[in-house]
């Protein structure tokens, strides 16, 4: 019985022209957004490999010279560095670079916002070199971008709302729906039909037209696009139950379809519009971000500190670190560069501790936005796509992390050779640290989406209950 | 007869549990809203003020030092809030807060308050401003979709006419009765918005806002005029009460959702912002060849040097009474201006003909320029964003003219590496103060923006005019 009421449904469905427009219309939409992305992140990825390459490219010329015998040059016309100079290369600014994941179309997410590449150096003052950038216009991330997490969570509610929103109440003001109860059908299992019926094609719909999409725009074979498109599809299809749970649920108080349409309009405002923004702005209220400005002065106040006692602290480490000295067993305090390497070195751990200080306060509030988000199946989904996409905050923190330990063996690699004086030989080149991201495992985002999917089934259940335990009284004429 | 449609509107609207409900809600909102953007406001700017004055102090107390190393420290400016960013926070949280100042470099605006958020941000925040641009029309529509479309299928449509009122004066009538209800709203609204304002700034900033805020309220007005406009225009139109509502919901998500982010995309891809790398990389280029190749580094060095040897009438720049470093420092500057004004000139105007790109979208979606003229008037947009960033430049040129000058004729050859000065000569220099544009600057600024709403919106209620005089009567 119910496999006939669903091809009934489906029959209605395909006979209506409105349906044809209305999917229509949300595929050129998912095409769109789809498409977009994967153009925005075609761009991104080239530049980011420019980055690398470039820095390769200076290591392999420097590399080269060391081969040819090049050697440092006191000709005061042209002083030239060795090119195997320790303190050469590691005071160069290099870039610990998060290459872009392919999964990166279903959601921008927080991509074009947080920086993807990390300044390297010995020196803070290098670093702060990779700090002055930014120079995208504010403007466009305003709105945000027209991306398929766009589509998702904010469209296809409105495309689910709007084949459900009359589910009863439309076949009921066409007096169909005494028609087909005079058949050995329940209320309870002809919704369920119903339901079942439109929900699968929507995901039919999604799952055809982002497949073939994909297919043609992204690189299915890399990072486990696969695997990370099904969980998409799990998330996404559990978020259409949803919204379909809440059109029954509006249906079961039996009001007409004007009535429901305006209350299925409202209720898709609350979730996906207020509520978010509302958090948002409340969390920036109540909690707020511990302000920037603090640590740019306390950085600033340790710089100034470490100039001042630049000498006499190197004068102290050659004390504590007979076997840093070098092999002509001179140590000059008053060497510029040596002391201008220790000094950095003292200065980044501090930074390094206020930097920290400031993180982990910062992630206490996002905490506390990830306990909060279960007050919106909208932000749950969004945070969800986000974490499925690589583009959330957790492989952004992750990336963060490790760059600052980079930072670290870089540091080592380089400060130690130059305080031995020691100058890199052609082959040693080849050793010279690289940054290489190690990507999370898939499974701990599973582990993690996993929570908002079972939350999102608990209340799509929750709202069928109720709407099941209203229908007892429904009244099936106007 | 205006006048009695508009009572009758008004009242049938009062007594609908629908508008009481809706507007309930929207008021409530509108006033979380404001508290909370109140809020914002007072905890950043505290923040903002007292991180200003801890760069200053922090610089004054320096210590003894030579000038130029006092350059590469530098000062912090930061971006002090707007009083009216309490209402639009526009584009506050996407765009730098403060700026590094110092030698060499013009540095771009750092630290987004959004690089600290959460994904959450993305979202938007509930400000006023999105509570007016986002619900209000709404709002609107739920109040209006039925106006004709209700009174055709209730007949009393073809009564009201029968009587031979005037179909201009319903379409007016109709207007002013909504534009009342929402009145009932928006009064109260407005006066907690003067409230939150006095509460948040002093009598002198307060003062010297109102014609922004008043200004900001007008283009509201119209925004929501052209809304009941296209309302009554598909209302009239609409062959039933269900057909208005989902053509008015879906023109709402068109102009108020798919647009907004669609014109980002499209300025984006027409007109390509450079990045960091490639924005650097040309710079430099230009400070050490000169711009466009002529003049490199060296040759300017050595004309400036002959220069000075001239002037003062010696050989060799150690004989000089003056410090050549300091004049030498002082040239590459105002060479690098050159460069800088070059380079940030492209590239701010790339922005601004991003968002002349966007505006015109405005043709076909009234939200635009509503955000757009919003932002203007809170003093949260583009063009003030690069006002700032213009005075804090302005003020690190001044600064360094003064360390230079300084370190060049206070010092000379032999005394330039020990030369240092302290606190009495850190205090003489100039702290950074920042006065916002003129209410009449933002305005031209957001010119396009108001004529845009105003032709929304009396276009709006002239189609539903039209609209009314074509309509059926059953």
């Amino acid at each position: 019985m119910l496999k006939k009421i669903i091809k009934n449904e489906w029959r209605n469905l395909f006979a209506e022209r409105s349906f044809f427009i209305l999917a229509a219309a949300f595929s050129v939409l998912l095409i769109y957004g789809i498409v977009n992305a994967s153009n925005w992140l075609a761009e991104r990825s080239n530049q980011t490999q420019t980055l690398t390459d470039g820095h390769e490219k200076n290591l392999a010329e420097k590399q080269e010279k060391v081969r040819q015998g090049v050697k440092a040059s006191t000709d005061p016309k042209n002083p030239q560095p060795d090119p195997g100079d320790p303190f050469e290369i590691g005071m160069n600014l290099h870039y610990a670079v998060l290459p872009f994941l392919s999964s990166t179309v279903f959601s921008i997410g927080q991509s074009d916002v947080l920086p993807n590449s990390a300044g390297i150096a010995i020196s803070t003052l290098q670093r702060t070199e990779a700090d002055k950038e930014g120079f995208e216009n504010p403007l466009t991330f305003l709105s945000g971008r027209f991306d398929l997490s766009f589509v998702v969570v904010y469209l296809l509610p409105l495309f689910v709302l709007a084949l459900s929103f009359n589910l009863l109440s439309g076949e009921r003001e066409t007096g169909t729906l005494q028609l087909l109860l005079s058949n050995p059908v329940t209320l309870k299992s002809l919704l369920t039909a119903k339901f079942l019926a439109q929900i699968s094609l929507i995901l039919g719909v999604v799952l055809s037209v982002a497949t073939v999409t994909l297919l043609l725009t992204a690189n299915v074979s890399q990072d486990n696009l696969i695997a990370r498109f099904l969980l998409w599809f799990l998330l996404v299809s559990v978020y259409s139950a949803f919204w379909f749970s809440v059109a029954v649920f509006i249906n079961s108080f039996g009001f007409s379809s004007a009535t429901n349409a305006v209350i299925a309009s409202a209720t898709w405002l609350i979730p996906v519009l207020i509520l978010p923004t509302l958090l948002n702005v409340a969390i920036a209220a109540i909690y707020p971000v511990p302000p920037r400005n603090e640590v740019v002065s306390a950085i600033r106040n340790v710089k100034l500190d470490m100039r001042r006692d630049g000498e006499k602290l190197l004068s102290e480490f050659y004390q504590d670190h007979p076997e840093m000295i070098p092999k002509d067993g001179k140590t000059d305090t008053k060497d510029f560069g040596l002391a201008f390497v220790y000094v950095q070195r003292e200065q980044k751990k501090k930074v390094q501790e206020i930097e920290n200080r400031f993180a982990e306060q910062l992630a206490k509030q996002q905490n506390l936005v990830k306990t909060l988000r279960f007050i919106s199946p909208a932000i749950i989904t969004q945070e969800a796509i986000n974490d499925i996409a690589g583009t959330g905050l957790e492989r952004y923190t992750n990336f963060r992390n490790q760059a600052k330990e980079f930072d670290r063996t870089w540091d080592e690699y380089f400060t130690q050779r130059i305080f031995r004086n020691e100058i890199l030989t052609a082959d040693e080149f080849d050793r010279v640290p690289r940054f290489k991201f190690n990507e999370e495992p898939l499974v701990n985002t599973f582990n993690r989406t996993l929570y908002g999917i079972l939350f999102l089934i608990i209340i799509t259940a929750a709202l069928f209950y109720l709407s099941f335990g209203k229908l007892k009284n429904y009244r099936l004429e106007k | 007869m205006i006048q009695i449609i508009a009572k009758k509107e008004f009242t049938e609207l009062l007594r609908d549990g629908r508008f009481r409900w809706t507007a309930l809600i929207v008021l409530t909102l509108l006033l979380v809203s404001l508290a909370l953007g109140w809020k914002n406001y007072t905890t950043v700017k505290r923040d903002k003020d007292a991180a200003q004055a801890d760069s200053r102090q922090t610089w004054e107390n320096q210590g003894e030092r030579n000038p130029h190393s006092a350059a590469h420290f530098g000062v912090y400016a930061y971006k002090p809030k707007m009083p009216l960013s309490l209402i639009d926070s526009g584009l506050d949280n996407f765009s730098g807060s403060s700026i590094w100042v110092e030698a060499h470099y013009q540095n771009p605006a750092r630290n987004r308050p959004i690089e600290d958020a959460t994904a959450l941000q993305r979202f938007g925040e509930l400000t006023a401003a999105g509570v007016l641009q986002l619900l209000l029309p709404l709002l609107i529509i739920f109040l209006t979709f039925d106006a004709f479309a209700g009174e055709r299928t209730g007949g009393t449509l073809r009564q009201v006419l029968s009587l031979g009122v005037p179909r201009l004066q319903l379409v007016l009538g109709k207007t002013l009765g909504v534009l009342s209800a929402l009145f009932l709203l928006l009064i109260p609204a407005v006066l907690i918005g003067v409230l939150a304002l006095a509460l948040a700034t002093d009598n002198d900033t307060l003062l010297a806002s109102l014609p922004r805020f008043l200004l900001m309220c007008l283009g509201y007005l119209l925004y929501f005029i052209a809304f009941i406009g296209i309302a009554l225009t598909v209302s009239a139109l609409a062959s039933s009460v269900r057909t208005s509502l989902v053509v008015l919901l879906a023109f709402w998500i068109f102009s108020c959702l798919l647009i907004p982010r669609i014109v980002n995309d499209v300025s984006a891809n027409a007109i390509k912002t450079p990045s960091g790398a490639e924005f650097w990389a040309k710079v430099k280029q230009d400070i050490k060849e000169g711009i466009d190749g002529h003049n490199p580094a060296n040759t300017r060095t050595k004309a400036l040097e002959e220069k000075v040897l001239a002037q003062y009438g010696v050989a060799k720049k150690e004989d000089l009474p003056i410090n050549f470093g300091g004049i030498s420092l002082q040239a590459g500057e105002e060479h690098a201006s050159q460069v800088f004004d070059k380079h940030y000139g492209i590239l701010n105007e790339i922005h601004l003909s991003q968002e002349r790109l966007q505006s015109f979208f405005g043709i076909v979606s009234p939200f635009l320029p509503a955000r757009s003229f919003s932002m203007a008037m809170a003093g949260t947009d583009l063009r003030h964003q690069q006002h700032f960033t213009d005075s804090v430049e302005q003020y690190r040129r001044g600064l360094q003219k003064m360390l230079n000058d300084d370190l060049a004729y206070n010092s000379t050859a032999k005394t330039a590496s020990t030369y240092r000065v302290g606190k009495a000569f850190w205090e003489k220099t100039p702290d950074f103060e920042y006065s916002s544009p003129s209410t009449s600057r933002a305005l031209s600024s957001g010119i396009f923006s108001f004529v845009l709403l105003f032709v929304w919106s009396f276009g709006a209620i002239g189609l539903s005019i039209f609209a009314a005089n074509r309509m059926r009567v059953n």
